[in-house]
């Protein structure tokens, strides 16, 4: 794909947006919350594909093993 | 491809559009939010996840089956929002799992149907059998992982 072509494709990727300045704060709602917190523990079980580099946890700052 | 206008927080976090179809008009929320236990390669990760937006009761249900005939066009909105979050926010690895199965079974048609044009610009990882590896059409996938290249 040549560079025209990919940014047709961008265009063709992006719709259309226009900010809403009175949206309310959606990262505070419960549900996502929710799913943010089981999506931690989700990685915690099964970790990241290991092409995006070291996976660390913040807290202990250990590097995330395979759990036995 | 078809897809509905959205309106973006300013912050570029959330994102919301209306999804019109024979059941009315029903309002989707997609959500950015950093899962904060974790960091790869020294970037927070993001979990994508989206619902309809139930007024009466002022809260997101991300379990609804909307049924209005639209479905291809909202996940091409969903599959746009990933493009204006990380234009706007940087490059987060994006993680996705559905609400339940069939959501995530969901995700997984809106990448397959527009995966060639997904991946001219994102690598996706999916979640199959104990381990992640790049996408592929005809697995059933755990979870997804999505990054620019």
């Amino acid at each position: 794909m040549d560079s025209n072509e990919l940014e047709d494709s961008l265009k063709a990727l992006l719709g259309k947006c226009e900010i809403d300045y009175n949206m309310p704060d959606f990262s505070k709602d419960p549900t996502f919350l929710k799913r943010a917190a089981e999506a931690s523990e989700w990685i915690a079980k099964h970790g990241l594909p290991k092409e995006l580099g070291t996976l660390v946890n913040v807290k202990t700052g250990q590097e995330w093993h395979k759990p036995s | 491809m078809e897809r509905y206008e959205y309106e973006a927080r300013e912050n570029f976090i959330s994102y919301i559009f209306d999804s019109v179809g024979p059941r009315g008009t029903i309002r989707k929320v997609v959500n950015y939010q950093p899962i904060v236990d974790w960091k790869v390669n020294g970037r927070t990760v993001m979990n994508l996840h989206f619902g309809d937006w139930i007024e009466e009761e002022q809260r997101i249900d991300d379990f609804a089956v909307s049924n209005n005939k639209d479905r291809d066009k909202v996940l091409a909105t969903v599959a746009s929002t990933i493009h204006e979050f990380m234009q706007k926010r940087g490059q987060y690895p994006i993680h996705a799992v559905g609400a339940t199965p069939v959501k995530t079974r969901l995700y997984q048609m809106g990448i397959n149907a527009h995966r060639a044009e997904i991946e001219s610009h994102f690598l996706i990882f999916g979640y199959y059998k104990d381990e992640w590896i790049p996408f592929e059409s005809g697995r059933n996938f755990e979870a997804f992982l999505v990054i620019k290249r």
